[in-house]
């Protein structure tokens, strides 16, 4: 297993009183495995997103990602996961605005202390596998929405991570571009990345082959989806 | 990942050129202060010690004085006489040679044309002894001198104060009521803070005695030439030695003259200087210290601007260390440009003070104060950068990317 969640528990104090965002959730993804996490807003479903995502750490509960235990590790030791093991996709990008799609692709290489020639070539390879290898050079201001979020999915590659983690891809996209990112999501996981996908749309979820719920801090609904629903 | 940070740094800086250029003033104006009064404390410093460094530092000025010591105060100065120095250069084997010198103020005439000047009544040793010398013409002899002739060595700008035409060797002038002949024009030494160097009259030692009278009258210092530089103090204690002994100094009475060496002068200067330049640190400390608040609030903007910046950059792997390095190195580059204009800006400002206040002596900026200049304001954008770059560091990477 890539990723085993037993019982996990966070608990946000709130004035005087304390929200239980995520109420013992235990949930386990293979390697390879492409899955959706769906829910209403307070569902906690953003909370199980940055704890798997290694930006946050549980109240009570063990996380083991990559057969390492993750949930106790402090700051700079998080930072060394989200570094190696997982690449986030965000709903609003989230690129460097003066920066060059090269130089947003390169960050999580330069924090890997990967050499310059070497993250030049990364990056560059990430940047044509998304089909932008023409657009190398230009900020994100001089790129479209489904550019942009092309490059930060490059982005989320260039380090080899162990889990992509896609938090509403396609928010900030129409219809068409948000099927064409979806598309290249397909792509990566039919070639072995594993991918968690956090989503509220239905038929965006009916990409993943496999659909978790989640309603007031807990999974209330695990299943395959079967491939003929699948677009 | 230095050199990452670097360029971050830069990037940051250039697009808020405005913004960064005026944060920075502070500290621009801080070290200019510094610089503009060093140049100029330095360049008068330079220009003063360059007229003593013709003396050498084999050279040694003995003067009367009265002893600073209570009991004292009525007494009557106990002038240097000739025979004194004979007697001290025979008895002072470091001595190469002594030039005595009497000098007072006389009213001189060529014509119509009339002015005052220094007289100096000296020997034909001087000019080795002072290493300055006659321009054009011909210095006194031991024959002027014992003969009591009437000869004048003028110095460059008593040509223009009395029109002499040329030829001027060979003219006669007046000094006081004597008419005396112009045998030798000294070199010129140019002006020096409205003091003009080359306005005196130099005539023989003995001429100058029976014309103006005993050295009671006249006031008289020695110039010293010392022939072995390296023995400096052992020079003056023997000739502090035979002063006293020649003339006849109690035991217990401190000495009734005095002695001046280039080093004394330099460390004088060096006083003056040094407080010059303590003023002018203070005020730059001040400017800097305010400079450098101003620097730590327009980091704590920049860093509040850059929180979802921030928070990217901790998501894809940025430790706290990295943030931390990143905020830090833009905030010394940007004080250490600003330091960087501050120290042409002194310099221009140093070298235009200089320029425009008349016969002052032209700036100088030292190594020490351009070094100086960097260090301080790289010092000041570590300080006051650290506060907003560990805010930086210490984000939450869920709230920073969240932030609107």
């Amino acid at each position: 297993m890539l990723i085993e969640v037993t019982d996990l528990t966070k608990i946000y104090p709130m004035g005087n009183e304390e929200v239980r965002a995520l109420n013992g959730v235990s949930l386990s993804i293979g390697r390879g495995e492409y899955i959706a996490i769906m829910g209403p807003s307070g569902s906690g479903k953003s909370t199980l997103m940055n704890l798997i995502g290694c930006l946050d750490t549980p109240s009570s509960g063990t996380y083991i990602l990559n057969e390492r235990e993750v949930s106790k590790l402090d700051d700079n030791e998080l930072a060394a996961i989200r570094n190696k093991e997982i690449g986030f996709v965000f709903q609003t990008f989230n690129l460097l605005a003066r920066t060059s799609a090269l130089g947003n692709v390169e960050l999580p290489l330069i924090y890997a202390g990967v050499p310059r020639a070497e993250r030049l070539k990364k990056a560059k390879a990430a940047l044509e596998a998304v089909q932008l290898g023409d657009r190398m050079m230009h900020k994100p201001n001089e790129l479209s929405g489904g550019q942009r979020q092309r490059v930060a999915v490059a982005r989320a590659l260039v380090n080899n991570p162990s889990l992509i983690l896609a938090d509403e891809p396609t928010g900030n996209l129409d219809s068409k571009t948000g099927m064409e990112l979806m598309g290249l999501l397909d792509d990566l996981n039919r070639r072995g990345n594993t991918i968690v996908l956090v989503t509220h749309e239905e038929d965006i979820a009916q990409h993943a082959h496999r659909i978790v719920k989640l309603m007031d801090g807990k999974i209330v609904y695990d299943h395959p989806v079967a491939p003929a629903n699948r677009p | 990942m230095f050199s990452e940070n670097l360029a971050i740094a830069f990037r940051a800086l250039w697009a808020n050129k405005m913004r960064s250029l005026l944060t920075t003033l502070g500290v621009v104006i801080g070290v200019a202060a510094v610089i503009a009064v060093v140049s100029i404390v330095q360049g008068f410093f330079f220009a003063v010690n360059n007229l003593f460094k013709d003396l050498g530092s084999g050279w040694v000025r003995v003067m009367a004085q009265r002893p600073d010591a209570p009991g004292w105060e009525d007494k009557v100065i106990h002038p240097l006489y000739r025979a004194d120095s004979e007697y001290l250069k025979e008895h002072v084997p470091l001595i190469e040679d002594i030039a005595p010198a009497m000098f007072g103020s006389l009213t001189i005439k060529n014509g119509s044309m009339k002015s005052n000047t220094t007289i100096l009544g000296t020997v034909p040793g001087y000019m080795d002894v002072v290493s300055f010398y006659v321009g054009r013409g011909r210095f006194f002899t031991n024959i002027d001198d014992k003969g009591r002739r009437k000869v004048c060595v003028i110095g460059a700008k008593i040509i223009e104060k009395l029109e002499i035409d040329e030829p001027v060797i060979g003219r006669q002038i007046q000094l006081g009521d004597d008419s005396f002949t112009v045998i030798g024009v000294m070199e010129s030494r140019g002006e020096l803070i409205g003091l003009n160097l080359d306005d005196y009259i130099f005539i023989p030692y003995d001429t100058a005695r029976s014309i103006f009278g005993e050295e009671e009258i006249f006031n008289t210092i020695w110039e010293v030439a010392i022939n072995d530089a390296s023995k400096m103090e052992l020079a003056k204690t023997q000739i502090i030695d035979a002063m006293r002994r020649r003339r006849r100094v109690a035991a217990n009475d401190p000495d009734d003259f005095r002695l001046l060496s280039q080093e004394q002068i330099t460390s004088v200067l060096g006083t003056i200087s040094g407080y010059a330049t303590g003023v002018a640190a203070g005020i730059a400390g001040v400017a800097l210290f305010v400079g450098g608040i101003g620097i730590m609030n327009i980091m704590l903007v920049s860093v509040t601007e850059r929180t979802r910046e921030i928070g990217v950059r901790k998501a894809v792997g940025a430790r706290r260390n990295n943030i931390l390095l990143q905020f830090l190195i833009e905030a010394t580059i940007l004080t250490v440009l600003g330091g960087g204009l501050g120290i042409l800006l002194g310099v221009g400002v140093g070298a235009g003070v200089a320029a425009i206040i008349p016969q002052f002596p032209s700036a100088h900026v030292p190594i020490w104060a351009v070094v100086m200049g960097f260090s301080v304001s790289a010092f000041v954008g570590v300080v006051f950068g650290v506060y907003p770059a560990m805010r930086a560091a210490r984000l939450d990477p869920i709230d920073a990317l969240r932030y609107e």
